[in-house]
This record gives C-alpha cells, sequence and structure tokens, in this order.
C-alpha cells in the first residue's frame, strides 16, 4: 500500500502550463489539468490567484493546497537559409509553485494568502552559441505573496480582492563584441527588487449548473534601481566597462479573465475561460547604466496584446477520482522582427491532462500533465540582425496537495 | 495490484515523453546548383593568402576568406582545401624593422605611452625560405601580387611569398593555378594594382613598376588571361572587385588636421613659414596658419612650386596613411614638421587611383559577366562598411580601425570575422548566379582584434 502511495504521488504529478511571452500559466495543478480554465469555477483556496471573488463562496471553513511544476522545455535554432547553424538550448528545470491557504471568517467574508509564481523564464542557450551578442542564458522569476479578502455580497455572488507584493528576481548573461586572448567579453546582469499591485474579481453562480466569473490582476512594474552589472573585459578596456549598477524596468502585464463553468451533470464540469493579457505594457528592455563610459542600453520590444482561448473538463469517476483534461490556445504577444532568442515566443498549443484523488474526506492530492507545442516561426530581431526558425515545445508534469476541513 | 501496474506504466509512458520531447526540424539542404564544386582553387593575393595584421601566418591562413569559403563548399561537394601552411613558428610582413634587416610579424594591440596601438612583434624570417610546394595545393594567393604578376612568368624570384609554393623559379601563378584544374574558383584581387600606388604615397605613375598604377589595359588583358585559362576546361567561379582607398582604415584612420601643438610651437612655426607665406601670396597660394590645438599637417605636394619647397598645409581633400601618425608621433620639438610624400595621398593623386579603380572595377564587372562568372562586390562592400556599417548576427560592424570588427591591426587586410564577411558576401553572389545553396559561414565563430 505504501508502495502504491508513492506511484501515486509521481503519476499524480501535475501537468502544467508555459505560456507565451514570460508568463507562466501553472498556478493549480486541478485548474493545469482542465487547461489551467478556473476563472468561472469554485476552486476553494487557489480560487485566489484565478478569481479572488471565488473565494467568498468555498464551502469548507479551512482549505490548504500546496504544489508545483517541473518545466522541461526545448528550443531550437535554425539560422536563416542558407546556413548549416543549428543550436538547441538546455534549459535548466523551470519549478513554479503555488501556496494557497484560506478561511472563512464568517458566512459572509473568507480572507487567505497565495503565495505564486506566474511570470518567469529559463533559458540557457550556451556561452558561445551564434546569438551570444543577444542572448547567453536568462533567469527571471518572480514570487507573489498576496492577501486575499473576499466577500459574499449574496449567496450567488462573491467579491474578492488582493494584494499582490511582488519580489521579482532576474539574471541573463550575453557577451560583448570585444575579444582579449582569454576569450570573448561579457556582461553579467543581476538583480532583485519588490513591487506592489492587485487582483480583484467577482463570481456568480447562476444556478446549480452555471457559474461566471471575471478576474482582474494588474499590471505591476518591476523597477530595479539599483542592479548589479558585472562586466567581464579585456584589462586594456576595464577603465570603460567597471563594474557598475543599472536601472531598468519589467512589467509584469495585466491579465483579464472571463470565465464560465457549467456542471453538465452529477459527473461532468466543463470550464471555459477567455483570458486577455495586455503585453503592450511591454515596450522596451532598457538598461541605464550609472557608469558614464558604459553606454546605455535600448532594447524595442513592443510586445502585443493577447487572448488566451482555454477549455477544460473534469469527470468524477467515483468519491476517489477525478479525470481531468483540456486544451488551450495562446498567441504569442511578440510581433514579426521583434522575436529574440531571449524570449522565442510563438503561437502555442497546449494539451493538458489530470487527475485528483481523493485520500480521505480532508486531504486530496491532484496531478497534471501538459505539453505545449509551440508552431515553428521563422523571424528574428531587426535592431540586431538575427534571424532564423525557432521550434519550442514544453512538457510539464506537476502535482499538488489540498487539505480542507 | 492491478492499479500498482497501471501506475507503473503510466508513469514510464511519462518519462518516455519527457525524453522524446525534442521538437521536430526542418532539415537545411545544401545543393550545388549548376556548378560543380569538387576542385577549388583560390588565386588573388594577400587577402587570398591570409595576410593579416600586417603578415603571413598560420593563423591568418586558417581564416582568410578563402579558407572559409573553402570550408563553406565542401557541404556542396568540395573534396579538400589545401594550402601552403607556414610550416615555422610566428610570421612574416615586409616592412623592415631593425638595422639589421628583421621584418615585421603580426601587429599586436598593446598598452603603449600614447595608449592603446598596434605594435609590430618580430617576424621569423624563415617562412620565406620555406618550400612548401605540393601538387595539391587550392591556394594561389600570393601576398603583394596585381593582376598582371599573375601572368608573369618567374615571379617567384621577385616574390618570395610566391617562391615558397611556386613549382618552379620560372612558373607563373597562373600556370599553377590550371595545373590543379579546378572545377570552381575565386579570383580577387583587392587591389595591387592601385593599392601598391596608394600604400606608397602616390610616389609612381601609370606603368609596371612596383609602386605604379596599372595601366588598364594591361589589366584588361592579364584578367582576361586568367579568367580564360581557368575556364578553359568550364570551371566556374567568382571574380571580386577592388575597394576604394576611401574605404579602408589605412587611409581614413589619421585626420589631416590631426598635428596638434601648444601654443608655443604655434608661435615657432608661424614665425618660421613667414617668408613662405610672403612667397606663397604672391604666387596666389593659400598661407600656412598654426594656432594653439590640433592643425593641418604641413605636407609634400609635387604641384607645390619649388620656391615653396613642394609644401603645404594639408587639407580635408588630401587623406594621410596609417603611418603618418607614428611619424608625427616620433617628431621632437625641433623637428621640420613635414610629412614626406610617401605619407600623403593629395587630392591629385586621389583621383588617379579613383579614376583607375573605377576603370578596373568596370573591366572587372565586364569580364566576369563576359565569362559567365558570380561577381563579388568588394568595393559596394567595404562602402557599406564605412559609411551606415552593417549589423550582423548581434553586432554593428564598421570600417573604423581597431575597434570596426572588420579590418585587423594593419588597417588593409580582413580580421578572421571580415574574411567571413567577406566569404558571406561570396557565397551570396555564388548562389545567386549557379542557383546553388551553399551555406553561409557563421560569422560570430571567427575572431577580431584582441585586445590585451
Amino acid at each position: 500500500m505504501k508502495r502504491i502511495g508513492l506511484f501515486c504521488g509521481l503519476l499524480m504529478l501535475s501537468f502544467q502550463l508555459f505560456a507565451e511571452g514570460y508568463q507562466v500559466n501553472l498556478q493549480g495543478n486541478r485548474q493545469t489539468g482542465m487547461g489551467h480554465t478556473g476563472a468561472g469555477l469554485m476552486m476553494g483556496a487557489s480560487s485566489m490567484h484565478f478569481n479572488p471573488g471565488a473565494l467568498s463562496l468555498m464551502d469548507k471553513k479551512y482549505d490548504f493546497s500546496l504544489g508545483g511544476s517541473f518545466i522541461f522545455s526545448k528550443n531550437t535554432f535554425h539560422k536563416q537559409s542558407p546556413s548549416a547553424y543549428e543550436a538547441k538550448s538546455d534549459n535548466p528545470m523551470g519549478t513554479p509553485f503555488y501556496f494557497y491557504g484560506a478561511t472563512k471568517i464568517n458566512d459572509k467574508l473568507a480572507a487567505g494568502l497565495a503565495v505564486t509564481t506566474p511570470y518567469g523564464n529559463s533559458l540557457k542557450w550556451g556561452d558561445d552559441w551564434d546569438g551570444k551578442y543577444l542572448i547567453q542564458d536568462i533567469s527571471l522569476r518572480a514570487i507573489f505573496i498576496q492577501p486575499t479578502i473576499a466577500y459574499k455580497i449574496t449567496d450567488k455572488l462573491g467579491f474578492g480582492v488582493g494584494f499582490m507584493a511582488v519580489n521579482g528576481n532576474v539574471d541573463l548573461n550575453k557577451a560583448l563584441p570585444a575579444q582579449s586572448a582569454d576569450g570573448v567579453a561579457s556582461v553579467n546582469i543581476s538583480g532583485n527588487t519588490w513591487a506592489f499591485g492587485f487582483n480583484a474579481g467577482l463570481s456568480f453562480q447562476a444556478n446549480e449548473q452555471l457559474s461566471f466569473g471575471l478576474s482582474y490582476r494588474s499590471k505591476v512594474m518591476v523597477e530595479l534601481d539599483e542592479g548589479d552589472a558585472d562586466f567581464t573585459v579585456p584589462p586594456s578596456l576595464g577603465g570603460i566597462y567597471p563594474d557598475t549598477k543599472f536601472q531598468s524596468e519589467l512589467p509584469m502585464p495585466a491579465n483579464m479573465t472571463l470565465g464560465v463553468g457549467y456542471q453538465v451533470n452529477e459527473k461532468l464540469l466543463l470550464a471555459v475561460d477567455l483570458q486577455y493579457v495586455e503585453w503592450s505594457a511591454y515596450e522596451s528592455l532598457n538598461f541605464d547604466f550609472e557608469a558614464e563610459t558604459v553606454p546605455d542600453s535600448h532594447n524595442q520590444r513592443d510586445f502585443e496584446n493577447t487572448m488566451i482561448y482555454r477549455l477544460g473538463a473534469e469527470y468524477t469517476l467515483n468519491e476517489k477520482f477525478q479525470f481531468r483534461g483540456g486544451v488551450y490556445y495562446d498567441s504569442t504577444p511578440i510581433p514579426e522582427d521583434l522575436l529574440t532568442p531571449e524570449t522565442p515566443g510563438t503561437n502555442k498549443i497546449g494539451m493538458s491532462l489530470g487527475c485528483g484523488y481523493q485520500i480521505n474526506d480532508k486531504l486530496s492530492l491532484d496531478a497534471s500533465l501538459l505539453y505545449i507545442h509551440g508552431n515553428k516561426r521563422e523571424d528574428g530581431y531587426a535592431p540586431t540582425n538575427f534571424y532564423g526558425t525557432y521550434y519550442t515545445n514544453a512538457v510539464i508534469p506537476g502535482i499538488g496537495i489540498n487539505y480542507s476541513f | 495490484m492491478m492499479k500498482k501496474i497501471i501506475y507503473q506504466y503510466m508513469l514510464l509512458a511519462i518519462v518516455v515523453l519527457l525524453a522524446a520531447c525534442e521538437p521536430k526540424v526542418d532539415d537545411f539542404k545544401p545543393s550545388k546548383g549548376t556548378a560543380d564544386f569538387t576542385k577549388f582553387i583560390a588565386i588573388g593575393d594577400s587577402y587570398t593568402a591570409g595576410y593579416t595584421d600586417g603578415a603571413l601566418g598560420l593563423r591568418g591562413q586558417q581564416e582568410s576568406f578563402s579558407y572559409i569559403l573553402g570550408q563553406q563548399l565542401m557541404y556542396v561537394g568540395s573534396e579538400s582545401y589545401h594550402q601552403p601552411l607556414v610550416q615555422a613558428e610566428g610570421s612574416v610582413g615586409t616592412t623592415v624593422i631593425d638595422a639589421q634587416g628583421t621584418l615585421n610579424g603580426y601587429f599586436e594591440l598593446k598598452v603603449t605611452e600614447r595608449g592603446l596601438s598596434p605594435v609590430p612583434s618580430v617576424g621569423n624570417m624563415a617562412i620565406l625560405a620555406e618550400d612548401v610546394y605540393d601538387e595539391d595545393n587550392q591556394n594561389f594567393g600570393v601576398p603583394g601580387a596585381k593582376v598582371t604578376h599573375l601572368v608573369a612568368a618567374g615571379y617567384a624570384q621577385a616574390n618570395p611569398f610566391f617562391a615558397r609554393f611556386a613549382s618552379s623559379d620560372v612558373t607563373h601563378v597562373l600556370g599553377d593555378a590550371a595545373t590543379a584544374n579546378p572545377t570552381f574558383f575565386s579570383c580577387w584581387l583587392a587591389g595591387n594594382d592601385v593599392l601598391s600606388f596608394a600604400l606608397a604615397g602616390g610616389v609612381g605613375g601609370i606603368g609596371n613598376g612596383v609602386t605604379d598604377i596599372t595601366d588598364a589595359a594591361t589589366f584588361e588583358s592579364a584578367l582576361a588571361a586568367v579568367l580564360n585559362t581557368l575556364t578553359a576546361k568550364g570551371a566556374k567561379g567568382v571574380v571580386g572587385n577592388i575597394p576604394d582607398v576611401s574605404s579602408i582604415p589605412f587611409f581614413t584612420t589619421v585626420p589631416y588636421n590631426a598635428f596638434v601643438i601648444d601654443a608655443a610651437t604655434a608661435a615657432a612655426l608661424n614665425a618660421k613659414y613667414a617668408d613662405y607665406n610672403t612667397a606663397a601670396e604672391s604666387v596666389g597660394l593659400p598661407p600656412m596658419v598654426f594656432t594653439e590645438g590640433p592643425n593641418a599637417f604641413v605636407i609634400y605636394d609635387e604641384s607645390i612650386p619649388a620656391q615653396l619647397g613642394h609644401r603645404r598645409q594639408a587639407t580635408a581633400d588630401d587623406r594621410l596613411l596609417l603611418t603618418a601618425q607614428s611619424e608625427a608621433l616620433s617628431w621632437g620639438p625641433t623637428s621640420d614638421p613635414i610629412l614626406g610624400n610617401e605619407l600623403v595621398l593629395t587630392k591629385d593623386e586621389l583621383s588617379m587611383i579613383s579614376t583607375a579603380t573605377n576603370q578596373f572595377n568596370a573591366i572587372s564587372k565586364n569580364l566576369a559577366d563576359g565569362f559567365g562568372l558570380a561577381f563579388f562586390d568588394a568595393n559596394a562592400l567595404m562602402k557599406q562598411l564605412s559609411t551606415t556599417g552593417i549589423i550582423i548576427d548581434g553586432h554593428h560592424y564598421t570600417g573604423t580601425f581597431v575597434t570596426g570588427g572588420i579590418f585587423s591591426l594593419d588597417g588593409i587586410h580582413a580580421t578572421g570575422r571580415g574574411s567571413a564577411i567577406i566569404a558571406n558576401a561570396m557565397i551570396d553572389a555564388i548562389n545567386d548566379t549557379y542557383g546553388s545553396t551553399v551555406p553561409r559561414a557563421n560569422i560570430n565563430d571567427y575572431d577580431m582584434v584582441k585586445f590585451p
């Protein structure tokens, strides 16, 4: 029995989402199994991320949820024809995670804390690959800490709002076009800072079968005032490129999501989400260096707003087991001629499977498996004239545990 | 029990799925089009030979445009690219650097009293005495060669760089190249037919002397002979033209007014040239004027009357050679601050160069078209580099000396990366002409100037 438990645990690895731009939609294994739908569903504590309004409609006194995913992503770059050059990224495993804890204070009021990682990027092309002057590797991570409060306006209508404190962390390396006998010059850019935003939502249980939700997660502008730029340059250029501080900012774009849940019968639940992501906030990535001799770096991005279409289903087999499936289509925010190897985005199709296992009346496990197929994209970044065909995919298992009473 | 087996199989399935998740990639398919690349040879001058940083050595031979082109052609059927590789350590150039007659080796960028500056290393003269003749040789690039030299019997006796790999001391470069039986060739003489004159500061005329500009009719018949011989058995090829001196850093780096002096020196010079100014005024020529700060250099100009010492101040229409900089810096406080004839290209000399360059380039284009060969417009490429620059694969390249990325420390020859850019321009011309898909080289794989 113990061994079965272990295998079950591994199997329950939930497969989660790895979305366009540097957004990571993997914030609940039950939702991920259903194509990461959830804005229109009553999902207990995890609603704090998907739709804080639904938190007020939770039926348990206490609800905790903890989980994570393992992103195995692969990128292949084939240089613009005619060229025989091909590069494969060696991406470290991405590990987004979530924690939700919520309680009902009284019949009307619920409160909780959510810790999520809805943005991130982890990509490693290598120190000596052909696009080294654009990027060698990048690690971008944001942890959202969100205390949330929700109020049940009527038995059918809930409203919730959360305050988001965001810790953003960036670490990237790129080569510089200067050489010494020791090799190629490079710069390491790193920084960590706090930023803030909010998350609000309305949830409406129209009848036994139909529920609606609308949520809005605000933009969070992560402003880095004192990042570190460490230059590795030939000694004779050390005076021009000293290690210095820099200022930069990176937006975590706003999300508006409309969701519908439909309980077809006792066994089958369907969900649809439309998620609008305001990527146009990402106009450029600029580094203003403190040292006057280091030229500032301005990089055009001009991302465009996108819509993600999600469809999910959950089938309750019996009191113990639930099976889930979902698909979504995530269009890229990155316009033509502005595609960089740092965020090699493309239109993506996600397909997910998941299952839930009720261990006892308090404890349950959720597992998901998500496969993301990126359409091949033949494009590049005009300002630095780096073009080719990018191929992307990812397999993302995830697992979560829920405890409620 | 049943459940356990199911779980185990599902776990296995997940592991397999993770391992198999490489994206599917469309493979690149090289093709040779209507050309036959089986046996490629390169004929030309120092660029073809792999001369860089002011000298010939193994490093430059392994990152010349002809070597890079030779490597890329192997994707479309070329079987080899054998070169007369330097056997000895080091490198050798053509500038005497001491009283014993030692020649320079590679220039190296060093931190000197006046900042970062290219400094010649000591050359290895043994390289010039090497005999590396091999019937498999495919690189017939001879540093210093003009088109006319390629067809000159006995040229090995005049040029030790050719003697290294010539089949005999009475052969000519074209004869040896034809014996290699190429199916494809590159023929690029980047300009000794005008450059030799330019490098000598315009000391010379039109003719067959070492520092003369080749006569256009002679140029045409020599190039026609080369192309006629190489294509006689059906070989295809690529022909390059001559970049104008205005896009080569050797001629663009030192400004005409880089003579920086203090107020006392300016006053002394104004006094010194008082008589000159009186005489100049009487024949309607401009006076010499010196002030504190940057001033126009005094230069030698044949066209200025003898009573003025054939000298005048430079203007923006003249070009000073890169070597003028070190000459000026060597001047003591009491030196006569004049740049000799060999350090300056005057307006008139520049006009001769530009006329010849245009004539030669028209002839090259005409002959390339006539023989159905691909045409590499080196002049256009270098002009673009020296004006707007070119952005390639993450970096903005320019024709600027040392930092531009293209030109090596001699200010004339290419770095490894410059060579790769040239090779790619030739590949584009070849693909256009023969409908082939020869893959381009990755320029970022090659070196630029190394900083200390």
